[in-house]
C-alpha cells in the first residue's frame, strides 16, 4: 500500500487537523518525521492501524472515545458530540483513493464520555465532498492488501514483528503461510481430496450389495492413502537428509579453515561489538541513575511534606471555617472601622471589640504571615500553582518511568554481560575448544546423516510396496465392478474419482514448487541485501520449511544476534516479502487466477536504530535509501544525530512534531532534548501550552 | 526502484509442470484455483465451493 498523504484530526496527541504528504514517485520515497520521545511517534503508528482495521490492542469496543484528543474533548460541551478521524489517501491499482475512519463520542457528563459511532469511509473529493460508507468491501480490501497479522512487519517500532521475526515463532509462519496465500493453496488441495473421497462414497453406493468391491474399495482407499503420506514423508526426509548433509559439508570446511587468522578475528570483531553494546546499554542506565537522583534531589522533600498535609488541611480549613484564612479585608479598613463609634455589628465600640479588632489587624492581617498562609493553602491544596500534591504526582510518576526504564536496562546489561563472557572464553580457548565444539557437532551431524539416509530408504520401499498393491487391488476392483445398468454410471463415477485425484496431486506439486520457489528467490534476495553487509562474515539464511530467516555462520544458527544484525536482517527480509508478494498476485493474474493486482508496500519505521552501534546503522540508513518504494522514518533526537549524516541529505521531505505541554513541565525537561539540526539549522521543538490549555499535544510541521 | 530485483517471482515451474497434462486437466486446475484462491474464494460457502468444484470435476470429463 502506498500513500500519498495522512491526515488526522483531533486524535491521540494531535489536536485539530493535521498531516503529511508523502511523495509516490517510482524510483523511492524517503520521509522522515522527527520527534523528540513521548510525543507521539507510535501514535501514527497506532492511528494507521485504527485505521486499516478499526480496533487497537488496549481500547475495548465501545471505548474507542478513550482514542480521541484531549485537548478537544476537554473542549467539547456536556451534551456535544466529538468527532476524530484518521483519513489516508492511498495508491490502488493506479488511481488515489481516499479512506477514513471517524470515531464520533458524546460527552455525556463532565467526566464521562460514550462511543456514539465508529464508521470507515470513502471519501471522494470534488466540488463537494462525499461520504460513502462501507459495507464490507472496503474493509475486506484494506485486509487484503495489509494483512493484520503482519501490520507490524511494515508498520513497526524499533523492530519488525516486534523483533519474533528471528525467533521462530510459530504465529509469525501462519501469518507467512496467509500472507503468501499458501492456506488457500492448502483449502484448495483438501478440496480435491474431499471431492475424491465424495467420488469414493458414490461408487460404494452404486456397487449396492456388492461386498466383495465395497471391500476392495476400502483396501485399495487405506493403500492409496498410505502412499500419498509415505511420499509425503519421504519428500520430507530427503529435504532433512540434504540439510544434514550441507551441515556436514559446512561443518567440515570450518573445521578445516581453524587456524587461519580470519576466524580469530571474527570471534575478535564478535566480542567488540558486544562490548560496545554492553557499554552503550551500561552508560543509558548510568544517564538514568543520575536523573533520577536529580529528580529526587529537585523533589525539595516533597514526600515528606506530603505526610504532613492531612494535619495542616485540617487546621487550615478551619481557619477558613472561621474567616480567618483566606483574609478578606485589609488594614486600612480596620483603622477605618475603629475610627467610628459603631462596630460593623451596629453596636457601640467598647475596650473589648477595639482589643479584638487591634488583635485581628496585628495577628491575622499582618502582611507575612496572611501571604504565608496563603501560600500554605495553595500548596496543600490539590490544584493550585504550588500545589504539593500535584507535583508529588508529577514526581511519582517520572520516577515510576525512570525505574522502568531502569530495570529494563539492568536486564539487557545482564544479557550482554553474558554473551561478553561467553565470548572472552570463546576467544580465550581458541582454537582448541573451538576444535574440540566443532569435531563433536560433526560427529552428531553424521549420525543424524545416516539415520536420515536410512529412513529415505525404508520409505522408499513402503512407498513401492503401497505403489504394487493400488495396482493389484485396481486389477481385482475390475474383475469385481457390477455388470449391467450400473456399469456405465459406475464408470463414470470412477472417472470423476480418479480426476479429482489427479487435481489434487496437481495442486499439491503446484504448491511444492511455488513453495521452493519461495524459499530461492527469499534466500537470494535477504543474502544479497545481508551478506555485503555484515561485517562478520555470517549469512543470511532462510529456513526451507518456516521460510524465515536467521544468520549462520559455518552452518550453524547465531542466537546471539547484535541489534545492528538483527535489524538489517528483519529488514532485508521484510523488504523481500514484500516483493515477492507482489510478484506473487501479478505471477497468477498472468496464469489466469484471479488474486487481484498488489501496488508496492510502504514502510513506517519508528526507531529502527535503536540500540545500534554506528556502523549498522549507517549501513541500514544506507539500506533503506531505494530499496523499497517509500519509507517513512520516526526518530527521537539520539538515533537522528546517530545517522543525520546519512539521512538528511537523502530524505524527500522532513516534518518534525512541536511539543505543547505544561509550563512546570517544560521548566522541569531538558530542552535540549528537543534541539534538533536539520539541515544545518537548529530547530526547537519544545513550548508552553497556550493560556487556559491543560493538555499536552503535538502538532506535526513541515520543515524541509 | 529496488537496487536488486532478485525477489521477482516467476511461475514458470507450475507452467512447466501443467503444459504436461491435457487442456482438459489444465483448465480444471485453474477453475479450482479461482474457487479457492482468488480473491472471490471466501464470498462462498465452503458447501457452495465444495459443489463448484465437483461441478468443475464432471464438466472437464465432457
Amino acid at each position: 500500500m502506498i500513500f500519498h498523504e495522512l491526515r488526522i484530526s483531533d486524535f491521540l496527541v494531535f489536536p485539530g487537523e493535521q498531516g503529511i504528504t508523502i511523495p509516490t514517485k517510482n524510483d523511492g520515497n524517503f520521509v522522515v518525521i522527527l520527534a523528540p520521545n513521548n510525543t507521539g511517534k507510535t501514535s501514527i503508528i497506532r492511528a494507521l492501524k485504527f485505521l486499516l482495521y478499526g480496533h487497537l490492542s488496549g481500547t475495548v469496543s465501545g471505548a474507542e472515545h478513550k482514542l480521541l484528543n484531549d485537548s478537544a474533548k476537554a473542549a467539547t460541551r456536556v451534551g456535544s458530540e466529538l468527532s476524530g478521524w484518521i483519513e489516508a489517501a492511498i495508491e490502488r491499482d493506479g488511481d488515489r483513493r481516499c479512506i477514513r475512519r471517524t470515531i464520533v463520542a458524546k460527552r455525556a457528563a463532565s467526566d464521562s464520555w460514550r462511543t456514539s459511532e465508529v464508521k470507515l469511509e470513502e471519501v471522494k473529493r470534488g466540488k463537494s465532498t462525499v461520504f460513502i460508507p462501507d459495507e464490507g468491501s472496503l474493509q475486506r480490501d484494506l485486509r487484503r492488501l495489509v494483512p493484520e497479522m503482519l501490520f507490524d512487519a511494515f508498520y513497526f517500532q524499533g523492530e519488525p514483528l516486534k523483533g519474533e521475526l528471528l525467533g521462530d515463532i510459530g504465529s509469525i509462519r501462519k501469518s507467512l503461510n496467509s500472507f503468501l496465500h499458501e492456506d488457500r493453496w492448502e483449502q484448495a488441495e483438501q478440496a480435491a481430496e474431499d471431492a475424491r473421497e465424495f467420488y469414493t462414497n458414490e461408487l460404494q453406493k452404486v456397487a449396492g450389495k456388492n461386498t466383495d468391491y465395497e471391500a476392495k474399495l476400502s483396501e485399495e482407499e487405506g493403500w492409496k492413502k498410505q502412499l500419498v503420506q509415505k511420499r509425503e514423508e519421504l519428500k520430507e526426509t530427503k529435504e532433512q537428509l540434504a540439510e544434514a548433509e550441507e551441515h556436514f559439508e559446512e561443518t567440515t570446511q570450518a573445521l578445516q579453515d581453524l587456524g587461519k587468522p580470519a576466524e580469530a578475528d571474527r570471534l575478535l570483531a564478535e566480542l567488540r561489538e558486544l562490548t560496545g553494546q554492553r557499554d552503550r546499554v551500561k552508560r543509558g542506565r548510568a544517564q538514568l541513575e543520575s536523573e533520577l537522583a536529580r529528580l529526587v534531589g529537585n523533589s525539595c522533600g516533597i514526600s515528606f511534606v506530603l505526610t504532613a498535609l492531612p494535619k495542616a488541611q485540617k487546621i487550615l480549613s478551619k481557619m477558613q471555617e472561621d474567616n480567618i484564612l483566606p483574609a478578606d479585608v485589609t488594614e486600612g479598613f480596620v483603622d477605618r472601622v475603629l475610627s467610628q463609634p459603631k462596630c460593623v455589628c451596629g453596636n457601640n465600640h467598647d475596650s473589648k471589640t477595639r482589643a479584638a479588632w487591634n488583635s485581628y489587624k496585628a495577628k491575622t492581617l499582618s502582611a507575612d504571615l496572611n501571604r504565608g498562609l496563603s501560600d500554605l493553602l495553595d500548596s496543600v491544596g490539590d490544584s493550585g500553582r504550588h500545589s504539593y500534591s500535584k507535583r508529588a504526582r508529577q514526581l511519582a510518576l517520572s520516577i515510576g518511568e525512570m525505574r522502568g526504564a531502569r530495570s529494563k536496562s539492568i536486564v539487557e546489561e545482564k544479557k550482554l554481560e553474558g554473551a561478553v563472557r561467553d565470548g572472552e572464553e570463546r576467544l580465550k580457548t581458541f582454537p582448541v575448544e573451538e576444535i574440540r565444539r566443532l569435531s563433536l557437532l560433526l560427529s552428531k551431524v553424521a549420525t543424524e546423516r545416516q539415520r536420515l539416509s536410512g529412513q529415505v530408504q525404508s520409505l522408499e520401499t513402503a512407498i513401492k510396496v503401497a505403489d504394487n498393491s493400488c495396482k493389484r487391488v485396481a486389477g481385482e476392483l475390475a474383475k469385481l465392478a457390477p455388470k449391467g445398468a450400473n456399469s456405465a454410471k459406475l464408470e463414470k463415477i470412477k472417472k470423476a474419482r480418479e480426476r479429482a485425484e489427479k487435481l489434487r496431486q496437481l495442486i499439491h506439486d503446484s504448491r511444492e514448487r511455488l513453495n521452493e520457489a519461495f524459499h530461492q528467490i527469499l534466500q537470494k534476495s535477504v543474502a544479497a541485501y545481508y551478506d555485503g553487509s555484515a561485517s562478520d562474515g555470517s549469512r543470511a539464511k532462510i529456513n526451507r520449511h518456516t521460510l524465515l530467516p536467521a544468520v549462520e555462520v559455518n552452518g550453524e544458527v547465531r542466537k546471539n544476534l547484535g541489534g545492528g544484525q538483527s535489524q538489517l536482517l528483519a529488514l532485508a527480509y521484510i523488504v523481500s516479502l514484500a516483493r515477492l508478494r507482489k510478484s506473487l498476485h501479478a505471477e497468477m493474474q498472468r496464469l489466469g487466477v484471479g488474486l487481484g493486482k498488489l501496488d508496492d508496500q510502504s514502510f513506517l519505521l519508528d526507531s529502527p536504530f535503536d540500540k545500534m552501534m554506528r556502523p549498522y546503522a549507517v549501513k541500514i540508513a544506507e539500506f533503506l535509501n531505494g530499496n523499497a518504494r517509500q519509507i517513512v522514518l520516526l526518530l527521537a533526537k539520539q538515533q537522528w544525530e546517530l545517522v543525520s549524516d546519512i539521512i538528511d541529505p537523502m530524505a524527500d521531505r522532513i516534518y518534525v512534531f512541536d511539543y505543547y505541554t505544561l509550563p512546570e513541565k517544560v521548566d522541569s525537561l531538558n530542552a535540549n532534548d528537543f534541539v534538533f539540526t536539520i539541515r544545518d539549522k537548529k530547530v526547537l521543538l519544545l513550548h508552553k501550552l497556550p493560556d487556559g490549555q491543560l493538555q499536552p499535544y503535538s502538532k506535526i510541521l513541515d520543515i524541509a | 526502484m529496488p537496487k536488486d530485483p532478485t525477489a521477482d517471482l516467476n511461475i514458470e515451474a507450475i507452467q512447466d509442470l501443467l503444459e504436461n497434462e491435457e487442456a482438459s486437466m489444465q483448465h480444471l486446475f485453474k477453475r479450482a484455483l479461482n474457487f479457492y484462491v482468488s480473491n472471490d474464494a471466501s464470498r462462498k460457502t465452503e458447501d457452495q465451493k465444495l459443489d463448484d468444484l465437483k461441478k468443475a470435476i464432471e464438466e472437464s470429463l465432457k
